[in-house]
Parts: C-alpha cells; structure tokens; sequence
C-alpha cells in the first residue's frame, strides 16, 4: 500500500513536470532571446535601434541599425491584413452561425479547417505565380508589396478570426435571442443589437489573435513583400517586415549584424506577449473562451 | 410566413414602408454575409485548385530556333541514296531533339543529360565511320564542330545498336536500313528538329514599338498558306509578307510540308521558289518583309535571321518519378523521394518526442490539478506558447541548439524545435479529449478498487484515444507545413539523413528555396501540390475521429 502511494505520487509529479513545459519554453524563449539580443543596446542606442530607419548592418564605416522602417511596414502590413480580413471573416462567422444550414455549415468549416492547415510558403507561393502578376498589372512596379502581403495575410487569418468568431457567436446564450425575437426584432437586428454585442469580447479576443498571426507570420510575408529596407511610402511601397528581416538576414549575418536580428526578434516578442496578455485579459473579463 | 404576408396581402393589408425597409435591410445584410462566406470558400477553392492544376499539369511555354516538330530520318540532297536515325538508349526520356542539342552532345558541349531529359546521367557517345559520319557531319554539325574526344567509334549499325544499348545515357547513329535491329534493342530512335524559319532582318526590327518576339507553330503554318499578308497582323512591324520556298521535289519541302502542312493542303504558287539556301539567303536580303525556311545549321552557315518558334510542352508535372527519385542538382532534375523520407523522419522523430510529453501534461491538467494558481499559469503558458510566431522558435532553436549546444543545423534540432512548438495543439485536443469522458466511467473506475494512475492509464486515456489521435494528427499538419522554424534548425540538405545530427531538407523549405532561387517553378508547384494533399487527407481523418468521436459519446 506504501508502495503504491509512492508511485502514485511519483508519477503525479512526473506529469506536472511534462504540463509544466509550457511555460518553460515560454521562460527559456525569453532568457536566451533576450540574453542574445540585449547586447546590441552596448553599441547602438535603444532610441537609435527603434526610431531610426537607417539599416545597414554590413557598412563597415558607418553602420546602422534602426528598424524602424520594418516596424512601420509590419504595422501596415497587419493593418491592410485586418482591414481585409475582419469584415470578411466576421460575416462568414456570423453566416456561419446564424444563417447557414446544417450542411453548408459543416462544408464552411471544413474549409475554414483546411485554409488554417495549408502550409505558409504555400500561400506565398501562391501569392507569388498567381496574385503578384495581377499585381502588376493592376499597380504597377514589381508586384510584390504591402498591398500583395496584405490580402495573403488577411487569407492567412480568416481561419483564426471566423473560428473564433463563430464559437462566442454560438455561446451567446439562446435566451437572449429568444428574448429579442420575441420583442419584434427581426433576425437581422437580433444579430446587430444583441447577440454581437454579448459576443464582442470573443470576437475582439479573435481580432487581437489574429493581429498576433498577421505580425507573427514569416515565411508568406518572406516571398510576397519584396523586401526592401526602407521606409515605405504607398500601399505599392515594397517593404521588409520585423520578421523579413530575421528570416532573410539570419542565413549569413554574423556578429553585430547577427546581435541585430536577434534584437528585432525581442520587439517582436515583446508584441506578440502583449497581444497574448490583451488576449488573457478580454477573455478574462468576457469569461469567454477561446 | 411567406404565407401569411401572401394572404394579408390577398385580403387588401399592404406592408408599411417600416416594415418593408425593415425587410429590405434584413435582405440585403443576409445577401453580405452569404456573399462573405463564399469569398472564403472560393479563395479555398482558388488556392488549392490552381496548385493542384498546376502541380499536376505542366503546361510550359519554350522557345526553340526550330519547329516544334521534326522527323526521325535525317537526309540531305547531298547524300540521295541513304539517311540516318540518331538512336538513344531506352532510359532517355525524350521523344525528340532539335538538331544544336544533337551537335552539342557529339561535340561535347553537353556532358549531361541535365538540361535535356531533365535526368542527371552522364552522356556517352557513339559514332559510325563511313559515308555515314560524311551525312551526320554535313547535315548535323556547324562549320567549326567535330566530334569530342570521347567519341566511341564503329563500322556498323549493330555495333552501335549494341553499345547505346549497354550504356546508360547513351547516344549513336545508325543508317535508316539498320533500323530493323532497333526493335528487340534497348534503343529507340527519337526525332530530329531541324528546321528553321528565316527571315528578312527587317521584320524581326522594332517598328513603333511592333515586334515579333516568337511565332507559333500554327502562325508559321498560316504564314505559308498565305492566310497572313502582313507582319503587323502578327504583332509585328507594317511590312508584307512574301514566302519563299524549296522547289517540290527537295527532300528539304517534303520534310517541312510533311510536318507543319499535312499532305492534303498545297502551298500557294504564289510563293517564290528557290532552290538552294545561297539562293534563299539571297532572296531574303533583298525583300523586306520576306520569310522562307532552312535546316537549322545552313540557315547559321548562311547568317540568316532565325525567328524563335514557341512550343506548348503540356504533360504531368507531379508523377511517380518524381515522388520516387532523389533529386539532384539542387532540385533542377529528378524528383524529391529523400525529401519526403526527411520529412517523414521528421515528423516521426517530432510524435515520438512531444506525444507523451503533450498527453501527460493534459492527464495532469485535467485528472490532477487543482483549479488554483498554479494550473492556471500553466494553462496561460500553453495558450501563449501556442500564440508564439514560429520564426521565434526558430531562433530560440537556433540560439539553444547551434551556438549554445553546438550541434548543429539538422535533423535533431529541427525535430526538438517542432516539438516545442507543437505541444500545445496535443495538450489543448488532448485536453478536451480527456474532458470529454464522463465522470461516470471514472467512478465506477474508482468504485472497483483502481488507484488514480490505473483510472488513467486504463479507463480515461483509452477512451480518450480518438480525440488524442486527432490532435497528434493536427500536429503533424503543423510540422509539416513549418518552414520558418526549421530555416535555421534544420539545415537544407536535399540528400537523405544519415544520422540524428546531419543537415535535413524538408518538403516545406525545398519548395521555399526553390522559389527563391528560382530553380523551378513546376517543382515548386509540384512540391506545393504534395504538401496540400496531405493537408487534404490530414482534413478528412481529423473529420472521420472526430465523426467517430461524437458517435462513440452518443
């Protein structure tokens, strides 16, 4: 009996050790982002580093390192990518949960399923043979822009934003509706006056997560936005994001340079953590779900 | 309700204009949302339709200095009585040839057959003395080319026949008379492009801003016909069309009418008739807008202008082949077979590592906790974990494994960074899974004597299993679409893993690289074709559990 307590015990202990993973990695990610990007702040300044745009990691005589030109293009990147992707998203969230029938719905998930699971170099690629020589036609210059990168963004969100979506849609409490209907409000402005408001803390919980997706996204972004460093100045600016840089410089950069990267990927970190706490925070708040 | 608003308006009711604009609102809102809806499944549709097209059909626009057609004989006025067949070994996957790439292989140019048959096999030739050479040299090769010093020469047709067919890779001639021996020989003749079209200077000159750049098959056919009279009906420059022709009875004219006319249809008398190629290079300088046809190397002997001729290559991109072969040269030719087996490595390497791991931080979160702090912080850690982009777990691979453990970009690594990244999809589906059984059974569980560790190993994880196996399935989606974690972690080796530590390319970044370095867009689509499959399969069994699922909990 004694014996059996202690292996019980053990192994109570040995699944605590696996659940607590998690937030090692999390603790782990942190220390060695930090410790590995913290020393560039030795040599270029904090202000330097975020409210420059003068980047040019491999001049010898008179390096820079600002980023601010990626963090603005990350900015307007994932703003195209919202302004897109949210109307649309929420509308087919809605019809998802509200108006389309048993097999339409099931069909729409689906795809909603199989959109979230196509891997990211596919959509760029795509955006690459297909959406950039539109393009073109249509703006001009290379094709590959803000523009580009922010409807295959906004693709790469939908998933996130109509699931989301779709299950605080769906947890609103049929009362509620009930209560509406019987009022005399028609279907419509049931849906506008009563049921997305009491769902709106699951859907902005959507928005911010899909923010998260959209700032966080590497490889799409890599090959759709045509990754030059300078501040840009239309929606047909070709740009390089936060993460462009890392990914596109990390294969050859050594040294200071490589310090850099490891430097952006902390404000990258740093957002995409704040995101999360706004994320903890609404749906603590909304008691929601997600 | 569409009945009754029918029998009130039978009975003299009309809807106030309220109620109208009312329904006119709720119409057109509901209108929106259905047409939001189907613009994310026709984005779905868009996507996977076109990389599937794609993929599996490649339809490739080339530019050639000959028709896209040729024959299998080659003859020449100069040598009436006999022609020849060039012959290939059985393993060269091409039907035809046009007649510089033949010279480039005899003369050595081209050592592989690479950029030819898209296959990485070393060219072998083998030449035949005699009268015959005299034909290949005068109807085959340039004034300054000969053939490289590793030509194998013989006497006869059979010889040859023999040795092309013991030689992988390789290539010979034979007169047309030893064609009989082909048939039982691992061998086959293939054909022979050789003809040009040639033009007046002027009509391959910009004119504002008119040019021919290519001319198809079918717009040559029309060109001789007559159906054209003018350049600029072409795209080109405003100058008339004049033809010139060999005489009827040349070898050269039955060739080209043979190929692009067809027997039934006559070439118009209206065309100027020559009947050599000095004579043709003589009429085509001094007509503008004139435009005749000649064997590729006289046409080069003579300086004539040659127009780009376009040929539509439509065949299967995605095919055994290249889900069998190891890919070479980058990726340029063969397929990618190590690449899969890297991925699957991988992704076997990832299961066995994070399924037990994820599976037992969900039994803790679910049969152990208790709803405290503690469990909360660690529910928030799984949920950010999850929220983390993947180029920072590369990094954080990167830093961990290649600067601080120093072991390397490779299989390992990658395969520890997947891990990190896609625990929490297991623990979160495993979660539910295991939430999802009834209190019920643990009870009873409980009720027999069984110890906490019995109850879960034996009542609730197997019952759990399908929703387990669903997030075990989610994770191998994830894995093997991840190309930003393992840029850095993983290595780019096409060859396949030998060790834990070696460089690995995977599926995702093959087709990433492949693109960017531009090597091939057809095996990128090909790739990206391989990649949504799974994507597809990994939906329908996620779906099939997940049916099998609901029925097992009633």
């Amino acid at each position: 009996m004694k014996r059996r307590k202690l292996f019980e015990g053990a192994v109570e202990r040995l699944l605590f050790v696996c659940a607590m993973i998690s937030i090692l990695t999390i603790v782990f990610i942190t220390i060695f982002i930090f410790r590995t990007g913290l020393p560039l702040f030795e040599e270029v300044s904090v202000t330097e580093f975020l409210f420059s745009d003068r980047w040019r990691p491999t001049d010898d005589q008179n390096p820079g390192f600002g980023i601010l030109a990626f963090i603005v293009a990350s900015i307007l990147v994932t703003i195209g990518a919202l302004a897109i992707g949210v109307p649309i998203g929420l509308a087919s969230a809605i019809h998802l949960a509200e108006l389309a029938g048993e097999r339409s719905a099931r069909f729409l998930k689906s795809v909603v399923e199989i959109l979230a699971g196509i891997p990211s170099v596919v959509y760029g690629f795509f955006g690459t043979v297909l959406l950039a020589p539109i393009n073109r036609m249509l703006f001009g210059g290379t094709g590959f822009n803000i523009l580009l990168a922010s409807v295959i963004l906004a693709i790469m969100i939908l998933p996130t934003i109509i699931s989301l979506s779709e299950v605080s849609i769906k947890s609103v409490p049929k009362e509620l509706k009930a209560a509406s209907l019987a009022l005399g409000a028609s279907h419509w402005q049931t849906i506008v006056r009563v049921i997305l408001p009491a769902a709106s803390s699951g859907i902005i919980a959507a928005v911010v997560l899909g923010t998260g997706r959209a700032v966080g996204e590497t490889m799409a972004v890599l090959m759709v936005a045509g990754n030059a460093p300078m501040m840009p100045e239309a929606v047909t600016s070709m740009v390089r994001t936060l993460t462009m840089s890392i990914a596109g410089d990390m294969g050859y950069a050594a040294g200071i340079h490589r310090t850099a990267l490891f430097a952006t990927s902390i404000v990258l970190f740093v957002f995409v953590m704040a995101l999360n706490v706004i994320i903890k925070i609404i749906t603590w708040k909304g008691r929601v779900k997600v | 309700m569409k009945q009754e608003e029918k029998s009130l308006k039978r009975a003299g009711f009309a809807l106030s204009p309220h109620t109208r604009r009312v329904k006119l609102a709720e119409t057109s809102a509901k209108l929106a949302l259905w047409i939001a809806a189907g613009v994310t499944m026709g984005t779905l549709f868009v996507i996977v339709g076109y990389i599937l097209f794609r993929g599996f059909v490649s339809d490739l626009s080339i530019q050639y200095e000959v028709l896209p057609e040729g024959s299998k004989v080659i003859a020449n006025e100069d040598f009436a009585d006999h022609g020849l067949l060039v012959i290939v070994n059985r393993n060269i996957r091409i039907k035809d040839i046009t007649v510089l790439e033949v010279s480039d292989l005899f003369s050595g140019e081209r050592d592989n057959w690479g950029g030819i048959s898209e296959q990485d096999i070393d060219v072998r030739v083998f030449a035949q003395n005699g009268n015959i050479r005299d034909l290949f040299e005068r109807a085959v090769f340039l004034d300054a080319t000969h053939f490289s010093e590793d030509t194998v020469f013989a006497d006869t047709d059979s010889q040859i026949i023999e040795a092309v067919s013991n030689t992988s890779g390789g290539i010979g001639f034979i007169s047309e008379a030893g064609a009989e021996y082909l048939n039982d020989s691992d061998s086959k003749s293939i054909e022979i492009r050789r003809i040009s079209i040639a033009v007046n200077s002027e009509v391959l000159q910009s004119s504002n801003g008119m040019r021919i750049h290519y001319l198809t098959g079918e717009q040559i056919k029309s060109i001789f016909l007559g159906t054209y009279k003018n350049w600029s009906e072409l795209g080109g420059a405003n100058l008339p069309i004049l033809t010139a022709v060999f005489s009827e009875n040349s070898l050269l004219r039955s060739e080209f009418e043979e190929i692009l006319i067809g027997s039934d249809i006559r070439i118009p008398d209206t065309a100027e008739v020559v009947d050599n190629h000095d004579a043709l290079a003589q009429f085509l300088a001094q007509n503008p807008g004139s435009v005749g046809f000649a064997y590729y190397n006289d046409a080069v002997a003579h300086n004539l202008e040659i127009v780009s001729i376009e040929r539509r290559v439509t065949e299967l991109n995605l095919d055994t082949a290249f889900i069998l072969e190891e890919p070479r040269r980058a990726g340029r030719v063969g397929g990618i077979s190590t690449i899969i087996l890297n991925t699957l490595f991988m992704i076997f390497l990832t299961l066995v590592l994070s399924a037990p791991i994820g599976v037992a931080a969900a039994v803790y979160l679910t049969e152990y906790a208790q709803q405290n702090r503690i469990n909360e912080i660690l529910r928030f850690g799984t949920e950010t974990l999850a929220g983390i982009p993947s180029i920072i777990f590369g990094l954080f691979g990167f830093i961990l494994f290649v600067m601080y453990l120093d072991i390397g970009a490779g299989l390992l690594s990658g395969t520890l960074t997947i891990t990190f990244m896609i625990l929490p999809t297991i623990i979160r589906a495993s979660e539910e899974a295991i939430k999802s059984i009834p209190q019920s059974m643990r009870e009873s569980s409980f009720a027999l004597g069984a110890t906490k560790w019995q109850t879960v190993t034996r009542v609730v994880v197997p019952a759990a299993v399908p929703g387990i196996m669903t997030g075990l399935i989610l994770a191998i989606g994830r894995a093997v679409g991840e190309t930003a974690a393992l840029l850095f972690t993983m290595g780019s080796d096409y060859r396949l893993a030998r060790d834990f530590l070696s460089s690995a390319r995977v599926m995702s970044v093959h087709l990433y690289i492949l693109v960017r370095e531009g090597i091939s867009f057809e095996r990128a689509f090909a790739t990206g074709t391989i990649l949504i499959i799974i994507i597809l399969l990994i939906n329908f069994a996620t779906n099939k559990l997940i049916g099998r699922m609901a029925r097992m909990h009633g």
